[in-house]
Parts: C-alpha cells; sequence; structure tokens
C-alpha cells in the first residue's frame, strides 16, 4: 500500500471531493426573503445590541427625539424607580425582555477581533437569556468591577469566572456555581516528586493575586512561595530549575496536553465560580430562577456541551456544587 | 481555499446595503454549505444551517469590525448554527439523512478511497475535533486562524488538530489493511 501524499494533503484532497461548493439555490433565496426586511442589530457602547431598522435621515431624526423623550421621562420618573417598592431584579428583566451581562475579557474568555467577546461564559450566558426568553446585552467589566459592583457600567447579572471569595458581600449577592476550575501543581514529567506532601519545604511558583497563590502559601507547606504575574512566567521558573513545582492559575486541562514535559501531582480544591448580582437590586428571584436555570442545564447535558467546547473536550460541570432556587 | 473579499461590499453590506450582502453570501454560500455538509453530515440539516448562518451575518454585519475578517467570521457563524441545529435535532430525536457523498469527477482511485474513508473517519470524531478538521484542512485555516474562529487557546487547536489528524490517518491505514487486495489493484 503505497501513498505518496503526506496524510495532511490526503484528508485536505478528501475532503474537498467530500463537499463540493454547490450550495442549492433556493437556500440563498430563502435567506434573502428573510433578510430584505430584517432589521440589523447594532451594537453599542460596551457590547450591547440593540436591533436597528435601515437608517434614514427621517428615522434617524425620529430615533434621537425619541430617546431625548425617554430621557426626560427617565429624569422625572427615576426617583420613584428608586423606591423600596420597585419590582425586584426578576420582573425588571422579563419586563424590558434584556438581560445585561457582566463578562471579563480574560481567560478563560478569549477576545475575537472580528467577532468580539467569546468564550464559556459568554456561552452561558446567551443560553440562560435564551431559556429566560429575553435578548442578551454583554458589558465587559474587570473582575475588581465584577466582585465589588463598582464601575458605571450596568448590569444585571455578572458571569465572570468569578469565585464566591472575591465577591463583596455587602455589594454583590452570589448566586449558583455554573462550573468549578481545576488548578493543578505541576512538576517537570521527569521530576522524583510524586505527591504535594513531597513539595513541603520546597520552592514552589504561584501566579500573583491569584487564589492558587493563597493555597500554596497557607496549605501547600511550601518553604517558600515565588510570585510570578503569569502561569508562563511560573513553568519559565520551573524549566531554569529555580523552582520545584507550579501552582497554575488559567491552564485549563486542555492547555495540559499540549505540555507533555510537565506533570500534575495534585492541586487545591476546584474553585467554584458563580453567577452574581448587585445586592440592591433585590436579586433573590433572579439568583433563584437562575439556579433553576443552571441545574436544568446541568441535567439535559447543555453545560457539559458548552464546557466540552471551550475548555478542550472537558466537563468542568460536573464538580459544581448546586443549590439555591 | 481563502478568497480575498472585498471591503468595500462588507463595509456597504454592514450600513444596510441588502444587495451588498447578497452578493457577499453568494461567494461565501459554497464554503458555508461545505462546512455544514461535513460538520452535519445531512443535506437538509446543512441547508437550514447555511440559512440560518447567513440571517444571522445580516444581523450581526454591523458589529464586525474589521471587515477583512469576513470569512473567518462568517465561518464561526456556520458553525454556531451547525451546533444549534445539532442541539434541536438532539432534542427533536429527528431522523437523520446521512449524506450520500457525490461520485468523484475524475477517476483517481485513491483520492475516492481517501474520501469514503475520512467521511466515516469524520463520523467517529468528536464535534470540536471535527470542526477543527473541517476549518483546517477543508478550509485551509492556520491554527491560529482557527483558534481565533473557535475562540480557543491555540494549544488546544494544536492538540486538537493532532489528535483528529492521527484518529483520521488510523482510519486511512485501517481500510488500507482491510482492503489490500482492491487497493492494491486500484494503484497504477
Amino acid at each position: 500500500m503505497i501513498h505518496p501524499r503526506p496524510i495532511e494533503e490526503r484528508i485536505s484532497l478528501g475532503l474537498r471531493e467530500a463537499a463540493p461548493d454547490d450550495v442549492p439555490h433556493r437556500v440563498l433565496e430563502l435567506a434573502f426573503e428573510r433578510t430584505r426586511t430584517m432589521p440589523q442589530d447594532r451594537f453599542v457602547g460596551r457590547g450591547r445590541v440593540r436591533s436597528i431598522t435601515r437608517r434614514s435621515p427621517v428615522r434617524a431624526a425620529l430615533l434621537v427625539a425619541a430617546v431625548l423623550a425617554i430621557a426626560a421621562a427617565v429624569a422625572v420618573v427615576g426617583a420613584q424607580l428608586l423606591q423600596p417598592d420597585q419590582p425586584d431584579l426578576r420582573t425588571r428583566v422579563l419586563d424590558a425582555g434584556v438581560l445585561r451581562v457582566a463578562v471579563r475579557s480574560e481567560p478563560p474568555q478569549a477576545v475575537v477581533p472580528s467577532a468580539g467577546l467569546t468564550g464559556f461564559d459568554v456561552d452561558v450566558a446567551r443560553e440562560l437569556s435564551s431559556r429566560l426568553g429575553v435578548d442578551l446585552d454583554l458589558v465587559t467589566v474587570t473582575a475588581d468591577e465584577a466582585g465589588n459592583g463598582s464601575g458605571d457600567a450596568p448590569w444585571d447579572i455578572s458571569i465572570a469566572s468569578l469565585p464566591v471569595a472575591a465577591f463583596d458581600p455587602t455589594a454583590i449577592a452570589a448566586g449558583p456555581a455554573y462550573y468549578a476550575w481545576p488548578r493543578y501543581v505541576l512538576v517537570s514529567a521527569s521530576s522524583p516528586l510524586g505527591s504535594l506532601d513531597e513539595l513541603a519545604g520546597q520552592i514552589v511558583c504561584a501566579v500573583a493575586d491569584d487564589a492558587g497563590a493563597d493555597w500554596a502559601m497557607t496549605s501547600l507547606g511550601a518553604g517558600t512561595v515565588v510570585l510570578r504575574p503569569t502561569d508562563d512566567a511560573c513553568l519559565g521558573e520551573l524549566d531554569a530549575g529555580r523552582v520545584s513545582g507550579v501552582v497554575t492559575a488559567t491552564l485549563g486541562p486542555a492547555d495540559l496536553v499540549v505540555r507533555a514535559q510537565y506533570r500534575s501531582i495534585g492541586g487545591p480544591p476546584v474553585e467554584q465560580r458563580m453567577i452574581a448580582a448587585h445586592v440592591d437590586d433585590r436579586p433573590a428571584s433572579m439568583l433563584d430562577e437562575l439556579a433553576r436555570l443552571v441545574r436544568d442545564m446541568a441535567a439535559d447535558g447543555t453545560l457539559a456541551d458548552l464546557s466540552s467546547r471551550r475548555f478542550g473536550g472537558v466537563d468542568l460541570s460536573t464538580s459544581i456544587v448546586q443549590g439555591g432556587g | 481555499m481563502e478568497e480575498t473579499v472585498d471591503r468595500g461590499l462588507v463595509e456597504a453590506a454592514r450600513h444596510g446595503d441588502h444587495e451588498a450582502f447578497e452578493a457577499l453570501a453568494i461567494g461565501i454560500s459554497g464554503r458555508l454549505y461545505g462546512v455544514a455538509r461535513l460538520i452535519l453530515r445531512d443535506t437538509h440539516l446543512a441547508e437550514d444551517a447555511v440559512q440560518e448562518a447567513l440571517v444571522n451575518a445580516w444581523r450581526s454585519l454591523p458589529s464586525l469590525r474589521d471587515p477583512d475578517r469576513f470569512d473567518a467570521w462568517t465561518y464561526r457563524l456556520v458553525l454556531n448554527a451547525c451546533n444549534d441545529v445539532r442541539r434541536h435535532r438532539h432534542r427533536m430525536s429527528a431522523e437523520i439523512n446521512v449524506v450520500e457523498m457525490p461520485q468523484p469527477m475524475v477517476d483517481e482511485r485513491s483520492t475516492v478511497e481517501d474520501r469514503d474513508m475520512l467521511e466515516r473517519g469524520l463520523r467517529h470524531l468528536k464535534d470540536e475535533h471535527r470542526e477543527v478538521v473541517v476549518l483546517h484542512y477543508y478550509l485551509g485555516q492556520t491554527a491560529s486562524d482557527v483558534a481565533e474562529i473557535l475562540g480557543v487557546p491555540v494549544g488546544t487547536i494544536k492538540s486538537r488538530i493532532h489528535y483528529a489528524t492521527e484518529a483520521l490517518r488510523a482510519a486511512l491505514e485501517s481500510d488500507a489493511r482491510t482492503r489490500p487486495a482492491a487497493t492494491g489493484e486500484g494503484h497504477r
């Protein structure tokens, strides 16, 4: 059996043979029929999406007038909206038809220049808004803003890959966990170290400002913990032989697959990452409903699917501690 | 098989020019259909996915900040549409019509055999591996491009490409072992 072509070329040629580019004309016609009268969405400010129709000067003028009128109305009734008898968060979101979700543009999310923010948190936000039957606004925030509710970005809930310890309890109420993040203690593949106990008294590296560093300093029993800004910087210390182990922060299970020069010997307990909302938004009914939806998503396999797609085939929803609702 | 997209058309379509959008859609739809057929392995579902991807493209075009990334952006949209179709298919437990792959236009036995084996090999890949195979080998996207399209770290993509390539290699070599006579006769 002789195949002169490299495997990559055979795959490429075979796929092109298998999928000729002959899209039926009716597919295009149906798509065009639907889109001819369909308004386009427009991104506004921090990634929020609004539907607009095609612009014309008259329409734009009417739009501006409407916005001014609405702004005036909001100014007049604003105080009333802040009264104690205002509807709770769930009611307000359902009435508005929009769920505003704060997300972070940091790992494990990824920013795609052409498509905006993408990743597991965004996927979960889309699924939850869909199940609530409302549109989705994505608002980009920092970890601090999501943790203490500061910043000028208005949002209803955060899905920002943060644990409960990151939330200021006077400002932010934690809701259901939607995935559990593993951290690893890595040693060189050739290292004789085989368990966490054997790192007692040794020098380990952890990522500054990460919970893994706290764990390394308080629970691991390492002799010295050196802090570096990233996982890669820590792995550089390991490669140079200056530390015996590394506590990972953002490296996921899929990342380890392509780092065969390292071996995991355990790690801290997985970190429950939670959906959250502002305390003063009276979020209880909303967080209860989200807890129910997250349980549904876990039960019907949606969370597992989303996790597997974003985390290299690994389901990080299996260890979540479900509660609420 | 990447083609250069007309920036002017993209800009016009972003601002609501439907004729410009139609021109773009006609140019890209063949590749989107190829992707959808390879991913879903069903003609009718693939047609649905392409239609949904085009509708979503029209709606979301104003959010496309870099017109040069139009092609990659539509690949992301068609993959999303495939996932939606697939989820819907699972929920509805619909009957699936496996695509009868068209006969080749040229009499080149090894390519034909590869095509058939690849079709079977693809069927056994996990969804995320099938996606990277289609993006990388069918559309010719680099690992970095695939990572950007899928929003997944490039290391993960390289790992998936490696795994999927080995799985397809195994499928091809397995077939070669099981059909030695026919295969041998087929090579000149």
